[in-house]
């Protein structure tokens, strides 16, 4: 059951076409990598999802209610997390999430457990009593998490949660939101670092100019998108028979050798690829390994948008 | 090289100060001020054809005297934005790393300011040209006047600047710069002649008073367009302006030589010993407030937002609303007892307690929303599940509390005075009558400052809407009446005017003698009152509704643009 439904969702700020007729569907439980350049209208959408922003024309709904005719129903339901934020100065942690808890009208007898939760979630506990104003990045980044967290939203719109973390940071942030995952939570999450998209997401959305490019699952589109694949070989003996076959076969380009091992492009469909391993091991050549090398989303990325602002 | 760098500061400045569309209202705007000065004290045409000197001299002090208004309205704020915006966009670290010298900087801040400034001379010459065909003044008196203004400008400007300079958050820094312009260019003088008085009973010292009030550029231009032009007034007046723009010079050098100063982090921990808590609270300020007290969960029948500013908006910032009480106390009696009491003017003492009102309410609470954009806290805000009525409420209730200080020492201040009057055998009747204005004036300046606050991001923009709104609101309709008059004679005679503000309702009852006041076989004249003030709460709560509805606009409208 989709979670997240947009369609035809455009948003116009004069003569910028921001998004632009935008059908996107997010499953429940989906970890949704949203990917674009810059500009390409990533934030705008995450703003009207979470109410912020109001669509030019189109619809869009989260867990089946209308952005636009029930906004208050919608941050019910949904934690969003923007890009940019600040913080309250003279407020402690736990000052800070009390006010918000209270803001999301959560009781205050429950208040203190849910904020101790959060703590405990986010690894701020040690920091309860701390000046928010003085946290470096990464901590402000994880105390708006666990500000967004507080009312237990069904969906989360995290846009770059990571940007401007050290690794250390960023990887805080990533094991985190591999623990909402799995606590049932559907994420929406848009990220430049793609390589860090790629580990954690199900599924992806490729946007540019406002237009959605590709979606789907992950891996199928990594799959589908590319027209060539890579093979790596490794031979223990019949190198030379190897490096025949290889050049015999229509379809497999680029064949480089470095001494036992061989990397060529191959345009064939997997079987015949099949073929061909069949044939070395027939021919008596000893395989050590062949594997198809596995593309990244960066190269997706790539393939998919056209650069350009 | 450094000199072309800082040409191109310069022009950096320039061309982003200058193709902002408020830079362009504020030239209108100041334009049509002076335009509808000039017309509303053009004299009747059998005064100018008989007497066209004094009408031409009439006619030039009010226009000084827009330029005046323009120069403490406009420089102060954006000096005061010049240096701290640069802190706030955190762009400063990026031009200390330049290889522009504090001195290139400040130049070039201070020539942004003043040009923007001769920018609005410029447009205000064509009126002045008008003017030079009355024949009432002559060339040399016009350099004149514009060498007083362009040096209370550039005065301004320095004082602006060193506040831009000491302070990290554009609110405080304007705020800053207008009390430092308020102490030397305006209140300065006048209250410590006011002190000088009390404390060595020199009541009506034509000397000291010629000498305090004789530096003040305003003043001296009264004084050129009077009796002409004088070197010894130039002697007088320019070198108290040329003294604190070079203190200010030295000062805002040695302050931007140093390396930024990271924000000062507090890492003092909550105290829950509650034998030591006690023991802090005997000390002042302590008694009050203690910002090191663990603060209890917001209870959930509180508005949240009320009680995050009270808790850690101006009331938690320690001593600062204590000291603001016994400011407000210490400047009221200050001039109560050198105006009020010395002079047997309550009259005029009130007015004082108006303009403190009027001038404070804007400085304390223009940021009220507009720091929710500035910190970047607005998204969030939005985010919850407080409706934008519920926000509104929240700040406004945190406001009247934040204000309620400065009124309850009106207040206190004026029910001593009145004893005072009473003891010295004197009428309280401004007191009776200014009171509710007061209040009144509070409640509607703050509403405005609200809706101010509501419709913009910048809180130099919002403090600077709500001191221009204040004009309109509590001076416009008088003008307006008065533009109505010259059209009309027969209804200017009726006085109604007066009776469109609260402050303007005051002077006029307050000048009157008290048989006129309370003469029992006519309408009693001080009822006008009441339909003043209604109609004030009134718009007020409008003004409130409007800053609701804006706060709630925004929200869906806002984003990129």
């Amino acid at each position: 059951m989709a979670i997240i439904e947009t369609h035809d969702l455009t948003k116009e700020f004069g003569k910028l076409t921001a998004v632009d007729h935008l059908n996107l569907s997010i499953e429940e439980r989906d970890i949704f990598g949203f990917i674009g350049p810059n500009g390409a209208g990533k934030t705008t959408t995450l703003r009207i999802l979470s109410t912020l922003l109001r669509p030019t024309s189109g619809q869009a709904r989260v867990a089946g209610i209308d952005v636009t005719k029930k906004p208050y129903e919608i941050k019910k339901v949904v934690g969003f997390m923007p890009d940019s934020f600040g913080v309250y100065d003279g407020m402690r942690l736990r000052e800070y999430l009390d006010f918000f808890g209270a803001a999301y009208k959560i009781p205050g007898r429950k208040r203190k457990a849910i904020i101790d939760d959060v703590l405990a979630l986010t690894d701020l506990a040690s920091k309860a009593d701390d000046f928010v104003s003085a946290f470096s990045r990464g901590m402000k980044q994880r105390c708006c998490l666990a500000k967004t967290l507080l009312h237990d939203p069904q969906v989360l719109l995290l846009d770059e949660p990571a940007s401007g973390l050290d690794p250390r940071a960023r990887i805080e942030v990533r094991e985190l939101l591999k623990t909402l995952r799995d606590m049932g939570k559907t994420i929406l999450i848009s990220s430049h670092i793609l390589s860090e998209l790629g580990d954690m997401c199900n599924k992806i959305g490729i946007i540019e100019h406002g237009q959605l490019l590709a979606h789907g699952d992950y891996r199928e589109i990594l799959s589908g998108l590319r027209m060539e694949r890579e093979i790596r070989l490794r031979v223990l003996e019949g190198a030379d028979r190897a490096a025949e076959i290889l050049a015999e076969t229509p379809g497999l380009n680029n064949v480089d050798r470095s001494g036992n091992e061989f990397h060529f492009e191959s345009t064939i469909v997997r079987e015949a690829l099949a073929d061909v391993l069949h044939r070395l091991i027939q021919s008596g050549v000893k395989v050590l390994f062949f594997e198809e090398e596995e593309g990244t989303l960066e190269d997706v990325f790539l393939h998919v948008t056209k650069g350009g602002i | 090289m450094r000199q072309i760098a800082a040409m191109a500061l310069v022009r950096r400045e320039l061309l982003t100060q200058l193709r902002r569309l408020p830079s362009f209202v504020c030239l209108l705007l100041f334009l049509s001020a002076a335009i509808a000065a000039v017309l509303l004290a053009w004299p009747p045409e059998e005064t100018l054809l008989s007497n066209a000197g004094t009408a031409s001299n009439l006619l030039v002090q009010c226009l000084a005297f827009v330029l005046m208004g323009g120069c403490v309205l406009f420089v102060p704020s954006i000096a005061a934005n010049a240096i701290v915006g640069e802190k706030e966009r955190e762009t400063y670290d990026m031009l200390f790393l330049t290889l522009l010298r504090p001195s290139s900087i400040i130049i070039a801040k201070l020539i942004n300011t003043v040009a923007f400034f001769i920018l609005l001379l410029v447009a205000v010459l064509p009126v002045f040209a008008c003017l030079f065909f009355l024949v009432g003044i002559d060339w040399g008196q016009l350099a004149a006047i514009l060498v007083l203004v362009l040096a209370a400008v550039v005065t301004c400007a320095f004082v602006g600047l060193l506040s831009s300079a000491l302070f990290r958050r554009t609110f405080l820094a304007i705020v800053g710069a207008f009390i430092g312009m308020s102490v030397v260019m305006g209140i300065g003088p006048q209250f410590f002649h006011g002190i000088l008085m009390a404390i060595f009973g020199l009541r009506g010292s034509g000397r000291l008073i010629v000498l305090l009030a004789g530096v003040h550029p305003l003043i001296a231009i009264q004084t050129v367009i009077a009796d002409g032009v004088s070197v010894g007034l130039f002697l007088r007046v320019l070198p108290q302006q040329l003294i604190i723009c070079v203190i200010s010079f030295v000062a805002l050098l040695l302050l931007l030589r140093r390396p930024p100063k990271p924000a000062h982090v507090d890492f003092r921990k909550p105290i829950d010993d509650p034998e030591l808590l006690h023991a802090r609270r005997r000390r002042f300020p302590y008694y009050l407030i203690d910002p090191l007290r663990r603060r209890p969960p917001i209870d959930d029948a509180h508005n949240p937002v009320a009680i995050r500013e009270l808790r850690h908006g101006l009331f938690g910032r320690e001593t600062r609303l204590i000291r603001l009480f016994y400011l407000t106390i210490i400047i009221l009696f200050g001039t109560g007892i050198s105006v009020g009491i010395l002079q047997r003017d309550l009259r005029s003492w009130m007015l004082i307690q108006f303009a403190l009102i009027l001038v404070g309410t804007p400085a304390l609470l223009a940021n009220t929303l507009t720091k929710e954009h500035e910190l970047g806290n607005i998204d969030m805000l939005r985010m919850t599940l407080l409706t934008p009525g519920q926000v509104i409420a929240g700040k406004f209730v945190a406001g009247v509390l934040t204000m309620a200080p400065t009124l309850a020492a009106c207040l206190v201040a004026g029910v001593l005075m009145g004893f005072g009057a009473v003891w010295w055998d004197d009428r309280p009747a401004p007191l009776l009558i200014g009171y509710p204005c007061l209040i009144v004036c509070a409640f509607e300046s703050l509403a405005l400052t609200f809706f101010a606050s509501s419709s913009t991001r910048r809180t130099s923009v919002a403090l600077l809407a709500s001191y221009l709104g204040s004009a309109v609101l509590f001076f416009g309709g008088l003008l307006v009446w008065q533009a109505v008059g010259i059209v009309e004679p027969a209804l200017h005679k009726q006085d109604l005017g007066s009776y469109i503000s609260p402050v303007t309702t005051f002077m006029r009852l307050a000048g009157m003698k008290p048989r006129s006041l309370w003469r029992p076989e006519r309408f009693p004249v001080w009822l006008a009152l009441v339909p003043v003030l209604v109609v004030h709460v009134f718009f007020g709560r409008v003004l409130l509704a409007l800053a609701t509805q804006s706060f709630k606009r925004r929200g869906v409208r806002g984003g990129a643009s």
